[in-house]
């Protein structure tokens, strides 16, 4: 008897030990989760809790215990309403609130709960886990942040395999080529690219598989209406978790406006009577004009390449006028003289400054030379008027005084053109007599409008002019701004007494003007350039040929 | 060059002083020329409106400097009936002295800065401020 | 300073100095009027080459000035507005509509010429 009640003392110590042990077991683990844990009571009061909840409240065991369940949240009512759930249905999962921590951080979480029961069945409480979700949420922001960048952007982004099969397609992308993500989306890249082109791609994804970097390029496209564009494209790897490469990423912009104005550029720089020349720091040129290869007698494909100082009787002057600019930024009316490869001299003066890459880094000089030797003989002639006008002083004062006064004009005329060719990416040109042309070319920031007007007025005031033809067809946006700053342009040269007269505004642009409240009425256009300078013509024909002018104007 | 140029305002000829002095700080700060005939225009605004509603008061010239740029802090200050109805004032085509009402919206237009503080039988506080290029 | 009046033809050619205060324009503009009638001329050219500001009350008197003018069977062209005055004018948002402009003296006697030799015979 006794044995055997010794033997039932020792297995009922024996379970109660077994018993404390899964308990304490039991205990560590609900303590070493990194979830916040707590048991409710029927009344919503908090009877335990673990390490994670007294970290992500603030409030220390003793206090949290015993008090509302309710009260740690953003929402206390959404959060009662929560473990009311557990006791009538046994459990809740996913069950989304916001912890407010004592110093005043929120800690977004999803509780999973159920009830826990005696042995009997009676439920005692809620065991209720609660999972913080904040880092996952700022996830998911950050990718829909990145998924609104990608999808506003005006840039093609497109994703593809390493095989070119798209995997992705922006609204940037649609727009460029006309063809919908849907469409697609699972095709081979190769529909936007032209035939000729398409071995371009694959060895641009070969050499992306293999790890090289691609530097960014400048290609052509084809459109769903068949149209070609001109787009300059950025290739990076797409890797997965590992860092394999498994597909890549291009986004393609369209550079086709702004290679037609850099086109339009080039037919000005080809049509200019000066020579033209682009320096690189070693003293090469790397690019010349048709008056160049004139002055010179040497074909294109010869001077490009070689020694710029090659071409003038004093190299080593020459070359002291390149390396200044690269030392100062510029050098203005450099004389030197170019021999012919015939022998003819022509003597000329060098404007010069170095251009640079949008970063800033000095590429090369450009070079503007000006033929002097018309100039040089009108300044011997007017020097030899002058030793004649000593001599013969008495009888011809008046007719000499006409000839030097026209001789003085003609100077000033070719400092005038030379201004010019130093204001070459604006150039105003006189074509005829009171009339000017300012062929704008490239982007008009607010900076350079501004540059524009007052380079415009000053012309008009310092060549007489009555009427300017304005040409923006080189102009690749034309916006509210632009547009009311061409108004106060054509307004101030009213004042000075001159019409301007615009040209190369589109029906397409002028419309949207008009109806955002541009009043396009106050200013005078024209389609077209050639338009443009007949009517100013007819401006300048009319009030020529009234009489008057002569009656009393230049005797005045 | 001074740091400060004070006008005082009385007649119609201390405008004309006022502006020529505005103009020649501003030119000393290396404003382009465009810039100097603002200036001196928006100069000549504000000082006029002195002599028309307060009768009296100064012109204050001052430089600005910022990040290694110069500016021009105008200040035209008077004691006269002040302006009931700022935001009226700053109106275009607003004038209760038969102008053209352009005179303080346009020299806000051009200036870079442009403040004003205005107490009836207290007087007025213009304060502009345009930076070189 | 009074602005000094020259009397050339059937015109009249008021040349305005720099330092142009609101007393000086005002008086300008009653001489042209009082002259205008004393000399019967056709037509005023006011020069204003060497001003460096052109602001509210100057745009107001001289758009004044050229309706009284015309009042009077007289033309009034305005010259020599400086590229820097007539840039900070349309900023400012000051116009002179209505009222004729010409480059220089030269163009503004030109233009009084075209316009006055419809109503009068030449008398130049």
């Amino acid at each position: 008897m006794q044995r055997s009640d010794d033997r039932a003392g020792r297995s009922r110590q024996r379970r109660a030990q077994d018993e404390l042990q899964a308990s304490q077991y039991a205990r560590s683990l609900i303590e070493a989760s990194l979830d916040p844990l707590v048991t409710i009571s029927p009344d919503g009061k908090i009877t335990d809790v673990n390490e994670a909840t007294i970290r992500v409240t603030g409030v220390a065991r003793e206090q949290l215990v015993g008090s509302d369940f309710s009260n740690y949240f953003t929402e206390p009512k959404k959060a009662r309403e929560g473990y009311q759930q557990v006791f009538a249905k046994g459990s809740v999962t996913d069950y989304a609130l916001t912890i407010r921590h004592g110093d005043g951080k929120l800690t977004d979480v999803l509780y999973n709960a159920s009830v826990y029961k005696d042995g009997r069945g009676t439920v005692l409480g809620v065991f209720a886990a609660a999972r913080d979700i904040t880092a996952q949420k700022k996830a998911g922001e950050e990718r829909s942040r990145l998924a609104a960048i990608v999808d506003s952007s005006a840039d093609a982004i497109i994703g593809k395999t390493l095989n070119g099969v798209v995997t992705s397609w922006n609204k940037g992308a649609e727009l460029m080529f006309g063809y919908a993500a849907s469409e697609v989306i699972g095709k081979h890249i190769s529909i936007v690219i032209p035939p000729q082109l398409r071995d371009e791609e694959r060895s641009i994804l070969e050499r992306l598989s293999q790890g090289h970097s691609i530097q960014p390029y400048e290609t052509t496209r084809v459109r769903r209406d068949g149209g070609l564009i001109d787009v300059s494209v950025t290739v990076s790897p797409v890797r997965d978790a590992d860092g394999n490469i498994v597909g890549a990423s291009k986004i393609a912009r369209d550079i086709t406006a702004q290679k037609q104005a850099s086109q339009y550029a080039r037919s000005l720089i080809e049509a200019s009577l000066d020579p033209l020349v682009t320096i690189s720091p070693d003293g090469k040129i790397t690019d010349v004009n048709e008056a160049t290869i004139r002055v010179t007698g040497v074909a294109r494909d010869q001077l490009v390449g070689s020694d710029f100082s090659n071409y003038f009787t004093e190299p080593d002057k020459a070359r002291e006028g390149y390396r200044q600019v690269f030392a100062q930024g510029s050098v203005t009316d450099y004389p030197l003289t170019i021999r012919h490869k015939d022998g003819e001299l022509t003597d000329v003066l060098y404007n010069a400054s170095v251009y640079k890459d949008v970063g800033g880094n000095v590429l090369g000089v450009f070079a503007a030379a000006r033929d002097i030797t018309d100039q040089k003989k009108a300044e011997t002639e007017l020097q030899k008027a002058h030793s004649e006008l000593e001599l013969r002083v008495q009888e011809r004062t008046a007719e000499l005084a006409t000839a030097n006064e026209s001789l003085q004009g003609e100077i000033a005329e070719r400092r005038r053109a030379e201004q010019v060719i130093r204001e070459l990416s604006t150039p105003v040109l006189q074509v005829r007599d009171g009339m000017l042309i300012l062929p704008i070319i490239g982007i008009l920031d607010s900076q350079r409008a501004r540059q524009l007007t007052e380079q415009l007025l000053r012309a008009i005031r310092d060549n007489r002019a009555r009427v300017a033809v304005v040409d923006i067809t080189g102009v690749p946006a034309v916006d509210s701004k632009i547009a009311n700053h061409l108004l106060q342009t054509a307004e101030a040269a009213r004042l000075m007494g001159a019409t301007v007269v615009l040209t190369g505004l589109s029906p397409e642009v002028a419309q949207a003007l008009v109806s955002i409240g541009v009043d396009l009425s106050r200013l005078t256009t024209v389609g077209d350039l050639q338009g443009g300078i007949a009517d100013a013509d007819r401006r300048l024909g009319y009030k020529v040929t009234r009489e008057g002018e002569t009656a009393l104007g230049r005797r005045a | 060059m001074k740091d400060e140029v004070r006008v005082t305002i009385k007649s119609d000829v201390d405008v004309v002083a006022a502006r020529q002095e505005g103009r020649a700080l501003a030119a000393h700060l290396g404003f382009s020329t465009g810039d100097l005939a603002l200036i001196a225009t928006a100069i000549s605004e504000v000082a006029r409106n002195i002599v028309n509603y307060a009768k009296q008061g100064e012109i204050i010239l001052k430089v600005a400097e910022k990040d290694g740029r110069y500016g021009i802090v105008v200040v035209a200050r008077d004691q006269g009936p002040g302006i009931a109805d700022v935001a009226r004032a700053m109106q275009d085509g607003h004038s209760t002295s038969g102008g053209l009402g352009l005179g303080l919206p346009g020299s806000k237009r051009v200036m870079d800065d442009f403040d004003i503080v205005s107490e009836v039988d207290k007087g007025t506080t213009v304060t502009m401020k345009k930076w070189a290029r | 300073m009074r602005v000094p009046i020259l009397k050339q033809g059937p015109y009249l050619i008021a040349s305005v100095q720099s330092a142009l205060t609101d007393a000086d324009l005002l008086q300008m503009r009653d001489d042209l009027a009082r002259l205008v009638g004393q000399h019967r001329s056709h037509g005023v050219v006011v020069d204003v080459t060497a001003l460096d500001v052109l602001d509210s009350f100057a745009a107001r008197t001289l758009r004044t000035m050229a309706y009284a003018i015309r009042l009077r069977g007289a033309q009034m062209v305005i010259v020599g507005i400086q590229p820097e005055v007539a840039f900070a004018m349309v900023q400012l948002g000051l116009s002179l509509p209505g009222v004729d402009t010409a480059l220089d003296l030269e163009e503004g006697l030109a233009l009084l010429n075209r316009k006055t030799s419809e109503d009068h015979a030449s008398e130049g």
